[in-house]
């Protein structure tokens, strides 16, 4: 009997990713954990005010769980809070680029997939977020892209064309191709346009932790640029828009006011 | 399917409710099947008769059975206060707390970066054409304790700020990830006293 008990409970940290509303103040909540990759497990009770387990089941949370292995989904037993990321939540630029790297790594995450890898990612990811100055925010966020699709195996090939490997420019970026392109290669289709600069900080960022990449002290213009690249190559692979977009387009619009 | 059609169908029906999965749907069909069909008649009219009988007030958009709602016209209450919630459940919540005499504005959702839900699925645009009409001396954000309610509290004070209207938001006697409508009536009564400027 004790065995078997041992089996059905597992203690894990996770990062809370998402959640949304079940019957009797319950949640579902998505947990992205390095062992047991991303996990959907039911916290009863969460909506109540007196809630033990309220606090540590709000999205962007790093928090210690066990949880109890159930049929079809498991259920959070205990929780005890080990990061609530507070700046996050305070203020709604961090909060939005947090949730954006929420969404993409709920999308990359697979169940019962080992995501220790994804998993560091995005702790250093909401830490950046959470202590940056707002004008890094950005950068971070690309840096986080960049790391996305490097953890998922789709790292765009930077360092030559993708079809020839002539390693001299100039070079367009393809998403589908997976990185860049010589013009010859490209023939007709459409390529997006990058210059050296923007090559260049790619794979600089690449060299760098999330808490670091700040120092590259990348212009809005080439930020802009590497994104048009980064959100299209993950445009590509999850076909279609990230949700999160949405909102940071709305934050953007707010600001030109 | 093993059940004869609309026993089925009865089972699919309730359980595209909330919180109801096929083991509860299948409980409450045979329920109803073992019902007296008067009873069963009396619940098939109150379905229908709530769904038909009500509207979103054209003024505040809480649930009402007459245009503008009841909150709306009553000269009573203070019409230079507006108190913004996620639900018609919260406004039911906040009246019960008997500490608030002003009017509502209900938003129907919370904006949720992750779930997809942007300001233009809530009725903001009609917070922000209520305001501009005039008369509203200070908005209050009631919306929960939680992400989405904090993010959406954040949002609107960035909206609203360029409208002259003073802009609170109830305070945190309100525990993080809470709900504002299972909380108890003297927490929400020292939420609203306690709010501040954002
Ligand atoms: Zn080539
Ligand atoms: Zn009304």
């Amino acid at each position: 009997m004790e065995k078997v008990a041992a089996v059905r409970y597992y203690k894990s940290e996770g990062l809370v990713l998402g959640h949304h509303d079940l019957r009797d103040a319950d949640r579902l909540v998505t947990v992205l954990t390095p062992e047991e990759g991303k996990v959907g497990a039911v916290a009863k009770g969460a909506r109540r005010p007196r809630s033990k387990l309220a606090a540590s089941v709000q999205p962007l949370t790093q928090a210690c769980f066990m949880f109890y292995r159930g049929r079809s989904l498991d259920t959070i037993t205990q929780a005890e809070v080990v990061n609530s990321f507070r700046p996050l939540r305070r203020d709604l630029d961090r909060l939005t680029h947090a949730a954006y790297a929420a969404e993409l790594a709920g999308e990359v995450a697979r169940e019962r997939d080992p995501a220790s890898e994804l998993y560091r990612l995005l702790v250093a990811t909401w830490e950046a977020l959470a202590s940056a100055d707002l004008g890094d925010l950005e950068v971070i966020t690309r840096r986080f892209e960049l790391g996305l699709l490097q953890v998922a195996g789709y790292c765009p090939t930077l360092d030559g064309c993708s079809g020839c490997g002539k390693r001299l420019g100039p070079f367009l970026f393809s998403p589908e191709a997976g990185g860049l392109v010589c013009p010859a290669c490209m023939g007709v289709q459409k390529g997006i346009e990058v210059d050296e600069g923007t090559i260049a900080s790619m794979k600089a960022m690449l060299r760098l932790p999330p808490g670091r990449v700040r120092v590259l002290k990348l212009g809005e213009v080439s930020s802009r640029h590497i994104g048009r690249c980064l959100e299209a190559c993950i445009v590509y692979r999850l076909e279609r828009r990230p949700r999160s977009l949405a909102a940071l387009a709305e934050l953007r619009r707010l600001r030109g006011k | 399917m093993i059940y004869p059609g609309p026993v089925a169908r009865l089972i699919e029906e309730l359980g595209r409710l909330p919180g109801v999965g096929p083991k509860t749907a299948q409980r409450l069909a045979f329920h109803i099947l073992a019902t007296d069909i008067h009873e069963v008649q009396r619940l098939a009219e109150a379905l229908l008769a709530a769904k038909a009988q009500t509207v979103n007030c054209s003024v505040c958009h809480n649930i009402t059975d007459v245009d503008p709602c009841r909150l709306c016209r009553n000269p009573e209450r203070d019409r230079q206060l507006v108190c913004v919630v996620e639900s018609p459940k919260d406004v039911a919540a906040l009246e019960r707390s008997h500490e608030y005499r002003g009017l509502y504005h209900v938003l129907h959702g919370a904006w949720s970066p992750i779930a997809g839900v942007g300001p233009e699925q809530l009725r903001i645009k009609e917070l922000v054409d209520r305001l501009k009409a005039g008369g509203i001396v200070e908005v209050i954000l009631a919306t929960n304790p939680d992400l989405e309610g904090e993010a959406t509290a954040m949002y609107l004070s960035r909206l609203l700020r360029t409208l002259g209207v003073k802009v609170t938001r109830i305070a945190h006697g309100l525990p993080v990830g809470g709900e504002l409508d299972y909380a108890a009536d003297d927490t929400i009564a020292r939420a609203l006293q306690g709010r501040r400027e954002m």
